[in-house]
């Protein structure tokens, strides 16, 4: 995974996720939008397979980079759940 | 969130999860299917081949065999330092078989032989070409860890996925059994006051709501559970339908924390 | 590059000064291209 930032303002950030593909991307965009703070969060391939996706969020003035992270965060908590509850059932 | 088994083999799995989103439950058929990286043969040197198919075809028919993997020992050929290919990312097999003057002889995936015991064909009774008496095919393949959405010999799990659990909601019936000879899955049954879901059949509607169309007086109704999902999957035997399920989602959270530390550094 | 007689099965060396392809020893005019010795390395996809 590689992250080309194209632009970024106080408010906003639209970032190229070189690698990645709507498995991620999908989940990243739910949770983003979980949060009451952004007001838009979506991504974009030109082409599906030459083209790297483009991310792009829009908050009401809150960090994006701290948005996205928190997403991702949430996303790692909604895995450690997943295993927990798996692993629990198969006991 | 909820997991509910409903079955499970060494192959493959069907399990209910709920109180989740079609986000994660779509993140997780995709990465079961393109982003568990497992083992497959990439490239083949051939010593002698002089079986009637072009090496090229022999070459192919090895790749798509499935071997046995353990997902933590090896490192994606792609994410590993070195270039050339090591230890940490590759694996040689090597096959030698003749056939015997004046008789046949068919080449089985279980006739590649491993350097590392843990790694071997999921399946030893795959056919790969079949040897006229004095033929022979002498190879060494060198297997590489890799994804299943840059080739499909890659691909861990085969035939992935959810559908909602169906929700079915019977008001006002006048017991006509109408819905009851309609429902091509045998999931309705007429009960003392009303048509009634079977036991245990619930999970088997298809959803094609002939029921409600069936039904004259609007008393049935057919819609899904948006949180809920009915899960199959199949392993090609690279790993165990449970390991491929745990992969899977380590897959995922390494994903997320990746993201993670990346923004950390920005 | 090693030819051999599909008649006497012997190897054949070509000569390409002669404009025919033709064994030496029993005059049979099919030759076939024997495979090298070599190892040949290819991607397996």
């Amino acid at each position: 995974m590689e992250l080309k930032i194209i632009e970024k303002k106080d408010d906003e950030i639209k970032v190229e996720i070189k690698g990645e593909s709507h498995t991620l991307l999908n989940m990243l965009k739910h949770f983003l939008l979980e949060d009451e703070h952004v007001d838009i969060a979506s991504y974009d391939m030109l082409h599906v397979s030459i083209s790297e996706p483009v991310f792009y969020v829009r908050t009401d003035g809150k960090d994006p980079v701290q948005a996205i992270r928190d997403a991702a965060v949430k996303l790692t908590a909604e895995c450690d759940e997943f295993t927990g509850v798996f692993e629990k059932t198969l006991a | 969130m909820d997991i509910d088994i409903l079955e499970l083999s060494d192959r493959s799995a069907r399990f209910i999860l709920s109180d989740v989103d079609a986000a994660f439950a779509n993140g997780l058929r995709r990465t079961m299917l393109a982003d568990v990286p497992t083992l497959a043969i990439d490239e083949v040197n051939i010593y002698n081949n002089t079986s009637v198919l072009y090496d090229e075809q022999v070459a192919l028919r090895l790749a798509l065999v499935p071997l046995l993997t353990s997902f933590d020992e090896f490192t994606p050929h792609e994410e590993c330092s070195c270039e050339e290919g090591c230890p940490a990312c590759t694996i040689s097999l090597t096959l030698s078989v003749e056939a015997p003057m004046g008789e046949e002889k068919t080449v089985y995936s279980g006739d590649l032989v491993s350097a590392d015991p843990k790694v071997k064909a999921a399946d030893s009774n795959i056919p790969v070409v079949k040897l006229k008496g004095g033929q022979q095919l002498v190879l060494e393949a060198i297997a590489k860890m890799g994804y299943g959405h840059d080739h499909a010999k890659w691909q861990a799990g085969v035939a992935c996925g959810y559908k909602n659990v169906p929700v079915i909601n019977i008001e006002g019936c006048d017991l006509c059994e109408k819905c009851v000879e309609a429902c091509p899955r045998d999931i309705l049954a007429l009960g003392e006051e009303s048509a009634e879901v079977v036991d245990d059949r619930l999970l088997n509607c298809s959803l094609c709501k002939q029921c409600v169309e069936a039904c004259g007086i609007d008393a049935i109704s057919v819609s899904e559970n948006d949180t809920s999902f009915i899960f199959t999957l199949e392993s090609d035997g690279s790993y165990s339908a449970e390991e491929l399920i745990i992969n899977a989602v380590n897959t995922i959270r390494t994903k997320a924390s990746t993201l993670d530390n990346i923004l950390g550094e920005l | 590059m090693d030819y051999k007689c599909t008649r006497c099965k012997r190897a054949v060396e070509i000569d390409y000064q002669y404009t025919g392809i033709r064994c030496p020893y029993c005059g049979n005019r099919i030759l076939v291209k024997g495979r090298p010795t070599t190892i040949k390395t290819l991607k397996a996809e």
